[in-house]
């Protein structure tokens, strides 16, 4: 079975927002046949990395499936649109980075899932460094 | 105005370090198995011992990951899996009775953590698995009873496997780094990636 | 310390306002402290008083004789129990020419105490008269106090020595405890302040992982946890992190630790005076020993430093702190102290927590930092606090604090202070410190 060509794009093209501000964008899936999409989800969200345990969470969050709307077309582009909080801001540390991204996880037949994900960055915090004893 | 406030933005990707916790932990990696034996066969021996087995094998040995790439398997061999870890200074099962309440004879209860369990309460778990007839799959540092299913060691050709996994390019850190690292710390590997953390971070950093 | 300082009926806590709760504190610290220090005495003096007294009397004031054995009895006791009886005929060294002096000795000097006798089984009774048959002559010691009272041998009971770490922790605790309440009974506003204001120890950081968040700024830690406490100098007064239950918790161990390591020491002592040693337990109590002396010293250095470096206050401008803004800071620290230098800084580390496999790990690293207040070489006396000022610049590009369950961002006010022949100090003031905000905005 070949994996749909999934399309999401952030208007404006930019990576960098500051708080408050709109970010929008859109998507839209290209299913072969026999891999229908049932479901599409779109998530504004933040998740940790670095040498802790990943946190997560969600900022904005969507879910369009068949079961809500009949004859839903997801070839159609789709917009999505959320402002953006004041905090956590994207951040690189040393044991703790700060990621924000919009990911895309599409459900199809028999179960299957495909994730696909744009970084953007919330805030302008530069990265940090490591103060030696 | 400092270095730090001069700095701007790159409108580029951030840089991901290949040791973050995300990337080595159980079920990150897959288990690097020896030429001889993959996760099939010790399903197969698993269910040969009517589903009780333990995994041993020193600190940062694999013992976690092994059970990550195990249970899938277990999945396929029409194995209900319940997945319990016991962290440190958890002595008793109290906090996941709700799980372990469910079992039956299609179940195979994972304890990862199980030798840090009261002897009682080891005893309590095996006769409740008897009684539900469950299977029973622990891990541990050393023999815990049950019959012997894999024994997990780190040798050179491992860590340089999961080395190359983690970091194809080996620019930043190295096959000598990891050496290093492994010495240090008594062939740990846990702890020998995250020592290469710092030291990616360090060098990226210069 | 930390007793007296959660110990308020009222909310607030200075100057001309309600101070009755930290006198009622201020006692009750005392009443505990001093029935440490009688736990610690009454065993104290029972051990001194049973074994170790009389037996160093027989080494050092006891006057060596001759005496020649004239009888023995072996008497029995109830529970199968035997003590030696030995009657001895001996001149007193200062009275040579006197009539030999005729008593009876117990063989040494220490007895059980609450029964008056030694307790011993039958096989080692015998053991010793068959050592002391009729007319045979042997070195024996008399109480120059109490002629008649003679024994045949020289003993130190070591257990009791050792057991004498458990009532020595009680007295360290309990004695630290009432010098601090006796010095800072006349303590000064600023002080009584200090007491009032600690908070229950728990941890800001902590209980934003749990969900005390401020609305405007998710997953930055809400300021108002850490309660609303008005300044003296300024506008803000922190609390300091984690107050002093190490302490309490290292007293609490070291009371546990070394009661415990009593009964199986003196077991030891008993086993090597029978001849009959079990290397097995020694092998396990050397290192308890080991753990228990090191629990003794670094209770007695908590105690040093509660009791000698007194509260340390810090307090700010404005809180919560917003990045790139201007603040004041002021600083008191009291005690008698000798200090060759003092240091205040602004720092922001990293803290990650990771499970692997059953492993908790937490890590934290440094990753800002501004010395704020440097000063050298100064003495603090009693009732004359140091107290100093500095601006406070929060950094404008540099990461606002975060607090989600794995992975923190914490700031906070940390004071060093090294001092001549005391233990060095630090001690941390959490602050939460909020993005830099838009203009118009207030923190």
């Amino acid at each position: 079975m070949n994996a749909p060509l999934v399309t999401l794009t952030l208007h404006d093209s930019r990576r960098i927002y500051q708080p408050g501000e709109t970010l929008s964008g859109q998507y839209h899936i290209d299913a072969p046949e026999g891999s229908e999409t049932h479901a599409v989800e779109v998530s504004v969200l933040w998740h940790t990395e670095g040498k802790g345990d990943e946190d997560i969470a969600v900022h904005y969050f969507d879910r369009v499936s068949h079961d809500d709307r009949m004859g839903l077309d997801f070839r159609q582009p789709r917009v999505f649109s959320t402002v953006l909080p004041n905090s956590p801001l994207s951040y690189e540390g040393v044991l703790v980075k700060i990621r924000w991204c919009v990911r895309l996880r599409v459900f199809m037949a028999r179960g299957r899932q495909t994730v696909e994900e744009r970084l953007f960055q919330l805030g302008e915090v530069p990265p940090a460094r490591a103060i030696l004893p | 105005m400092s270095a730090a406030d001069k700095w701007r933005p790159a409108e580029t990707l951030p840089r991901t370090n290949p040791f973050s916790t995300r990337f080595i932990q159980p079920g990150a990696l897959p288990f690097l198995f020896p030429a001889d034996v993959n996760a099939s066969q010790l399903v197969a021996r698993l269910a040969q011992q009517e589903w009780w087995g333990e995994i041993i094998g020193p600190h940062g040995s694999g013992k976690s990951t092994l059970l990550a790439s195990l249970t899938p398997e277990l999945c396929r061999a029409n194995r209900r899996v319940v997945q319990i870890t016991l962290h440190d200074g958890e002595r008793t099962l109290r906090a996941h009775n709700a799980a372990i309440a469910g079992i039956d004879s299609q179940t195979v209860l994972i304890v990862d953590g199980y030798e840090q369990l009261w002897i009682w309460n080891r005893y309590l778990l095996r006769r409740f698995c008897r009684k539900r007839r469950s299977g029973l799959l622990v891990t541990a540092h050393s023999g815990a009873g049950l019959p012997a299913l894999f024994e997990t060691r780190v040798d050179r050709r491992t860590a340089s496997a999961v080395l190359a996994r983690l970091c194809p390019d080996g620019d930043v850190v190295n096959q000598s780094d990891l050496d290093r690292a492994l010495a240090a710390h008594g062939q740990d590997l846990r702890e020998a990636l995250f020592e290469l953390y710092d030291l990616y971070e360090q060098r990226h950093t210069k | 310390m930390q007793l007296a300082r959660s110990i308020r009926f009222y909310g607030k806590k200075r100057g001309d306002r309600r101070t009755g709760s930290n006198q009622l504190g201020r006692a009750v610290l005392g009443a505990f402290s001093a029935a440490c220090l009688l736990a610690g005495i009454i065993p104290l003096v029972y051990i001194l008083v049973e074994f170790a007294i009389p037996e160093w009397r027989v080494h050092h004031r006891f006057i060596k004789t001759s005496a020649r054995v004239v009888s023995t009895e072996i008497v029995e006791w109830e529970d199968d129990k035997f003590s030696p009886r030995i009657e001895l005929e001996y001149h007193l060294a200062t009275r040579p020419d006197a009539p030999p002096l005729v008593a009876w000795s117990d063989y040494e000097i220490v007895k059980v105490p609450s029964r008056g006798h030694q307790q011993w089984d039958r096989a080692h009774v015998d053991e010793i008269v068959a050592k002391f048959p009729p007319q045979s002559d042997h070195a024996a010691w008399y109480d120059p106090r109490q002629p008649e009272t003679i024994v045949l041998k020289q003993t130190y009971t070591w257990s009791a020595w050792l057991m004498l770490l458990l009532p020595v922790a009680f007295i360290m605790i309990g004695g630290g405890g009432l010098v601090f309440v006796v010095l800072t009974w006349d303590k000064s506003t600023e002080r009584l302040s200090a007491g009032a204001q600690r908070q229950s120890g728990m941890d800001l950081f902590q209980a934003h992982a749990r969900g005390g968040m401020s609305e405007q700024f998710p997953f930055v830690p809400n300021p108002d946890d850490l309660g609303d406490s008005p300044g003296t100098l300024l506008a803000h007064r922190l609390p300091p992190a984690n107050a002093e239950w190490r302490l309490f918790a290292a007293g609490a161990f070291c009371l546990f630790w070394n009661g415990l390591l009593g009964f199986f020491l003196t077991s030891v002592i008993q086993d090597f005076r029978d001849g009959r040693p079990d290397w097995w337990l020694v092998a396990f109590v050397t290192p308890c020993l080991v753990v228990g002396i090191g629990a003794v010293v670094y209770v007695g250095r908590l105690v040093l430093i509660a009791g000698g470096v007194g509260p340390t206050i810090v307090e700010v401008s404005a809180h919560p702190l917003a990045l790139g803004g201007d603040y004041e800071l002021a600083m008191s620290q009291t005690g008698r102290l000798r200090v060759e230098s003092l240091e205040v800084r602004l720092v922001c580390e990293e803290v990650a927590t990771f499970h692997q496999g059953t492993n908790t790990r937490t890590t934290v690293r440094r990753v800002y930092e501004q010395l704020l207040i440097s000063q050298q070489n100064f003495e603090i006396h009693h009732g004359l606090p140091f107290e100093a000022r500095a601006r406070l610049q929060a950094p404008s590009s540099a990461m606002h604090s975060f607090s989600a369950s794995h992975n923190r961002v914490e700031w906070k006010i940390v004071v060093h202070g090294v001092v001549k022949r005391w233990p060095d100090f630090e001690r941390g003031f959490p602050l939460v410190v909020w993005p830099a905000l838009a203009s118009g905005s207030t923190a």
